[in-house]
């Protein structure tokens, strides 16, 4: 069976008057359908640029390198047309940011942002998105979505907000969800519930999962297979089980050793 | 609600008290007195001193100036002397005559300009962009009364497509609604077309900051990820989020609108408050000054708490400040 | 840099030189050109003539050389605004500085005569003043502008003293026991100093108009002075058949307020917040 998505030397670099900074530097990996796979590494390891690149949603100043390739679902995603790639975005592919309160438009109505997801894909009945999006807000866990539709962002708390991210990530039931270190904004308690919907979310319509997080210990949680970048460079991929127990880059090492030893046990 | 109207209230009435006394004392500071000018060659020096008894103003100032602030807040505003009639009479008059000139011109100076600043903000740095926003600027460097005087030239006395004065024609009866409202029309089109003008390019400025602003939010980001056009996150996400500092901006261009529309109607005869006003201080007729400049700053003070209400109608309670 | 910082650096340096032209002819002054503002020629032939090689911008219905004019509205306009600017800046940075630094208290009720004011058209408030001094004297209207126009000025200035106050380094200086004065002098002042540049550069380019204004009501300096309302004022006597009355100090009044707008906006700090505050 063909991967769902196949990267292959991707190399994303931003460039200004003064010269280049390569972010991603010839990244090669595969996610399968039905996959949660981690994306390892510490802030500016690039991991980042590979979602937004991934997601077409780089920054102007950004060039992707010849030779780089992102097939999804048989196509490159690097060779789409803007307006293919959008119908992809929302639909087949979503992405998960790391700060709700900012992701969010504050002046907007959280369940109008979610709704708006089926209404730029073509559902033309605004009482139907409705119905559909107050769904979703009470599959995510949101009490009495009916009530929380009319809110806005800044009067929910930050769970709620993540909650939120993800219904609007999955309204339309993507086979691909990035999800840009969905819980490192939240308190320590709420990310173990935020990271559990996730779980469940994922397990009832199969949605892959690429996840990006610099927390070794959600990476033993919940992924099946992880890649580590350091400095723009993929150094390593691996079953969990794998780097766990029988890490092969230096790096991996440290960051294993980084850990807390609590949480390594589990 | 209540609380914020009680609030300004009390707001515009130290504003207005403070106006007020600061025109009575540098009206009274100044030498010589309306009698002084007017009526030498009418009126003998005897009538001129009976004239300033009965307008009070052989009194000693300290007695004036609270007589002044007691009739003011009555409601009393004195007698002009160059039209021989109660201030209130001519106030209300003339008020509803600039605000038929200033409220379209407030409409479609805002609407205009909203959408010229987001067709710039969405393609902030290009070359229409830069192109336009060196129009505004040109059109608000230019002072108000030679845009003014540029039309009336230009489109009155030239091409004579519109009247260069007045409101209405002098004297006329007019036949039906229709007709007035088409007389009304004519005559305010090139006054409103001015001040619309310069309240397009003030509003578009503003607002292709604000929308410039909005898109670099991350909340945009995040619309993009759901598949949403360039497009529908200009009219859905940007707009709504720059409505709350529009209305704020509005307010703070209030002053120099009022002091505007004052030159407008001067330039084409406008017979309202503000040419009024310019014909009264060439009369030196005092009350009628004092009244008109209150007025004025009363009106600036009610337009920036209408448009604060405004700003705070349209952000949710609490939200991020704009 | 970006292209349209590049455009924008540009268009701030033309403004600038553009600026100084005219300020050089200002100063220079209508008789160094060999010409004189307020000489009336022969009367009968002379008046009302379109441009011609004696008279490049025409005459006017006294037979005055419309040039010269011209020139001198530059001198008296600038002078004004120059002036205006001046007690403006020295007011508005004492009364701002101070309420920066004031305690709490004192500051809400300095920023309250503040707020008063600028909810009042100045132009209505010069208005009430002119109605009873009658035309004025150049400076005593400089005064009079600089003196209704501080407001804003000492907002901004309040604004940034509270916000430079609060900063990292000021604080520490603080904390190691810095004198106040010398706190001022050489912590705050030089970091509130170009803001307040910009503020009056941002003040003139409100001011030359306003003058414009208020001398073409009538309400400025008394004939035969020229200032650039005035010459206007002649213009609308002569509205068809004198063009040229209209379109010199046209240009170079729209000219210098834009160029001096185009200054003030290139040397603005790039804060979106800077008006609001």
């Amino acid at each position: 069976m063909s991967p769902l998505l196949d990267v292959s030397n991707l190399r994303v670099a931003y460039g200004d008057r003064s010269g280049e900074r390569v972010a991603v530097d010839s990244a090669s990996f595969t996610v399968e359908p039905g996959e949660i796979v981690a994306l390892v590494g510490e802030s500016g390891s690039g991991k980042t640029a590979t979602a937004l690149a991934i997601m077409g949603l780089l920054a102007n100043n950004a060039r992707v390198g010849p030779g780089s390739a992102i097939r999804f679902e048989d196509r490159d995603l690097l060779r789409l047309p803007e307006r293919e790639l959008r119908d992809l975005r929302g639909r087949r592919i979503s992405m998960v940011f790391q700060e709700p309160a900012a992701a969010l438009n504050p002046v907007m109505r959280v369940g109008e942002q979610v709704a708006e997801v089926a209404l730029v894909h073509g559902e033309r009945d605004k009482k139907k998105a409705r119905e559909q999006a107050i769904a979703m807000l009470g599959r995510v866990g949101l009490p009495d979505p009916a009530e929380q539709y009319r809110a806005y962002p800044h009067e929910l708390s930050g769970g709620m907000r993540q909650r939120v991210m993800l219904a609007i990530a999955l309204l339309l039931k993507p086979s691909l969800v990035i999800a840009d270190e969905p819980t490192s904004a939240l308190d320590v308690t709420v990310q173990a519930q935020v990271l559990k919907l996730l779980l469940e979310l994922q397990r009832e319509s199969g949605t892959a999962v690429l996840l990006i997080t610099h927390d070794l210990g959600v990476v033993a949680e919940t992924c099946s297979r992880a890649l580590v970048m350091k400095n723009g460079q993929l150094v390593e991929q691996a079953s969990v089980d794998a780097l766990f127990h029988a890490p092969q880059h230096e790096y991996t090492r440290e960051l294993l050793a980084a850990m807390p030893k609590l949480k390594r046990r589990a | 609600m209540l609380r914020f109207a009680a609030a300004r209230a009390r707001q515009t009435a130290i504003v207005a008290i403070i106006v007020t006394s600061l025109a009575f004392f540098l009206v009274h500071a100044a030498p010589g007195d309306p009698f002084s000018t007017i009526d030498t060659s009418v009126e003998s020096a005897a009538a001129r001193a009976e004239m300033r008894v009965r307008y009070g103003l052989d009194r000693p100032l300290y007695q004036q100036y609270p007589a002044m602030l007691m009739n003011f807040a009555r409601g009393e505003f004195g007698t002009s002397f160059s039209q021989s009639r109660p201030v209130s009479a001519v106030l209300a008059e003339v008020i509803p005559d600039t605000l038929l000139l200033m409220l379209p011109a407030l409409t479609f100076g805002v609407l205009l300009g909203v959408a010229l600043g987001t067709w710039q903000g969405a393609r902030a740095g290009s070359s229409a962009d830069r192109g336009w926003s060196t129009v505004t600027l040109g059109v608000l460097s230019v002072p108000e009364f030679l845009i003014a005087l540029i039309a009336a030239t230009l489109f009155a006395v030239r091409l004579g497509w519109f009247p260069a004065t007045g409101m209405l024609r002098i004297g006329a009866t007019h036949s039906s609604f229709a007709d007035l409202l088409g007389d009304y029309l004519h005559h305010a089109a090139l006054p409103v077309a001015t001040l619309t003008l310069t309240i397009a390019c003030a509003v578009a400025r503003f607002q292709r900051t604000a929308v410039i602003g909005a898109r670099s939010e991350e909340f945009v980001r995040t619309a993009r990820a759901k598949g949403a056009t360039d497009r529908r996150i200009i009219m859905t996400h940007v707009l709504r989020r720059t409505a709350a500092s529009l209305c704020a901006i509005l307010g703070l261009l209030f002053p120099a609108l009022i002091g505007g529309a004052a030159i407008v109607e001067d330039v084409f005869a406008w017979p309202g408050a503000g040419h009024t006003l310019v014909a009264a201080v060439s009369s030196r007729d005092y009350p009628l000054v004092i009244a008109l400049v209150t007025v004025g700053s009363i009106a600036v003070c009610v337009g920036s708490a209408l448009a604060d209400a405004a700003a705070a109608w349209v952000s949710p309670s609490g939200a991020v400040d704009a | 840099m970006t292209q349209a910082s590049r455009a924008g650096r540009r268009t701030g340096i033309a403004a600038a030189v553009v600026l100084a032209i005219i300020v050089g002819i200002a100063l220079i002054g209508p008789t160094s050109f060999g010409r004189s503002a307020s000489d009336s020629g022969d009367l009968r032939t002379d008046r009302l003539s379109p441009p011609s090689a004696a008279h490049p911008f025409g005459t006017d219905a006294s037979s005055r050389d419309v040039m010269a004019r011209v020139v001198q509205g530059t001198r008296v306009s600038l002078g004004i605004a120059v002036l205006s600017v001046g007690i403006l800046f020295v007011i508005g940075v004492a009364w701002g500085g101070l309420s920066g630094l004031a305690p709490a208290a004192a500051d809400r009720w300095m920023m309250r005569l503040v707020d008063a004011l600028l909810a009042t058209p100045r132009l209505l408030i010069v208005l009430a003043v002119v109605a009873f001094t009658g035309r004025l004297a150049a400076p005593a209207l400089a005064l009079l502008l600089g003196l209704t126009g501080w407001a804003q000025m000492s907002r901004v200035v309040r604004a940034r003293v509270r916000e430079v106050r609060a900063s990292d380094h000021v604080v520490a200086a603080r904390a190691l026991g810095t004198p106040a004065l010398s706190l001022f002098l050489r912590h705050i002042l030089p970091e509130v100093a170009p803001t307040a540049f910009v503020m009056a550069i941002l003040a003139a380019a409100a001011v030359v108009p306003l003058e414009a204004s208020l001398s073409f009501i009538g309400a400025s300096v008394a004939p035969p002075t020229a200032s650039w309302g005035v010459l206007l004022r002649d213009a609308t006597d002569h509205p068809t058949d004198a063009w040229w009355l209209l379109l010199f100090p046209s240009v170079v009044i729209a000219t210098t307020v834009m160029c001096v707008n185009m200054l003030g906006e290139r040397l603005q700090p790039r804060d979106r917040n800077f008006l609001a505050r």
